[in-house]
């Protein structure tokens, strides 16, 4: 009996000292560092990528054969008519165009509603002629 | 001999945690506002309390800041593969592609079509010269044809694992030859 009473409470003082220990450590960590998570994201490029993919696709400008719209062809009749193209967005977008064979085409808000932190991506494309597929950039600024 | 080991057991432990808090707990919060710019130091040490300690310095010994910057990717070099391929050369009046199929069945770079001489390297860098100006680019056809920078696919090649990122400047797609043979052509741009 007195073996068993010794040596219960050496047992669980030895297992208290590890947790005691386990909890200084542990404790010790979280005093020592101090930890922060910050979220940089850029919701006007990530828009502005979306914008223009819908823009490189839409169909008021894309060369379309047998009913097919080709993403990134524009047809330069359509450009001529209308470099906008059919989608609309919430900010003010510039829109430049320029190929090859010297054809230019821009769509600019007016000044006042540019912002003053601009966004730029350029994208290359194709402008389909009466007879040829030719390359050039596309610049689109918000 | 149990029952005589107990108490320095106990003392042992008493001490290890004594010491342990201290050391781990009580120590850095003191040299953290010791070393802190807070405007208690310059104050008078003996009328601030130990809650005005720790409101006025809680700035730790280590701090660990994690930021997570979402990188958007603007798929470029999907967009200037299909354009490349899309094009017309205005001497033969073939498109890229199809030159590209020609020459692939030849196994030449440099051809004659329809009496027209046809070098693929010069129609190539002409055309991505106007499709990503300032930028280089490696055109690999089948594995016989490397136009542009011929190391660039290696050197943006990732390490170990990061093939995510690897997307943003790599764009595959498979050309059909004229003896309906299947050949991969591979755009990397920096």
């Amino acid at each position: 009996m007195k073996g068993q009473l010794h040596f219960a409470p050496e047992i669980m003082i030895k297992a208290l000292g590890f947790i005691f220990i386990a909890i200084t450590l542990i404790a010790t960590l979280f005093s020592l560092q101090q930890y922060s998570i910050t979220y940089e994201g850029r919701p006007e490029l990530r828009q502005l990528i979306d914008y223009s993919e819908n823009y490189l696709s839409s169909k008021c400008i894309t060369y379309e054969d047998h009913g097919t719209f080709f993403k990134g062809v524009f047809d330069k009749n359509k450009l001529d008519k209308n470099v906008g193209g059919c989608i609309t967005f919430s900010k003010p977008v510039t829109i430049i165009i320029k190929d090859q064979k010297g054809g230019s085409w821009s769509s600019r808000p007016a000044s006042s509603l540019l912002s003053l932190s601009s966004q730029r991506l350029t994208y290359p494309i194709v402008v389909k002629y009466s007879d040829q597929f030719v390359p050039g950039i596309m610049e689109v600024t918000i | 001999m149990k029952g005589s080991g107990t108490i320095p057991t106990l003392i042992i432990f008493v001490v290890i945690v004594v010491t342990s808090l201290l050391v781990f707990l009580v120590l850095p919060n003191i040299i953290s506002v010791w070393e802190s710019s807070c405007d208690f130091v310059s104050n008078v040490v003996s009328t601030v309390t130990l809650q005005q300690v720790k409101n006025a310095c809680t700035k730790s010994p280590v701090q660990i800041e994690v930021v997570i910057k979402p990188e958007y990717l603007p798929l470029v070099a999907d967009h200037a593969l299909r354009a490349l391929l899309e094009t017309t050369d205005s001497s033969s009046g073939k498109q890229v592609q199809e030159l590209l199929a020609y020459g692939v069945q030849n196994k030449k770079p440099t051809f004659s079509l329809d009496g027209k001489n046809v070098e693929l390297e010069k129609i190539v860098d002409d055309k991505m010269n106007s499709l990503l100006p300032d930028r280089e680019y490696s055109l690999v056809v089948s594995n016989l044809f490397n136009f542009g920078n011929p190391n660039l696919g290696d050197l943006l090649r990732p390490a170990s694992g990061d093939a995510g990122n690897f997307t943003k400047y790599k764009s595959s797609t498979t050309l059909t030859t004229p003896d309906m043979k299947k050949v991969q052509v591979v755009l990397f741009i920096r």
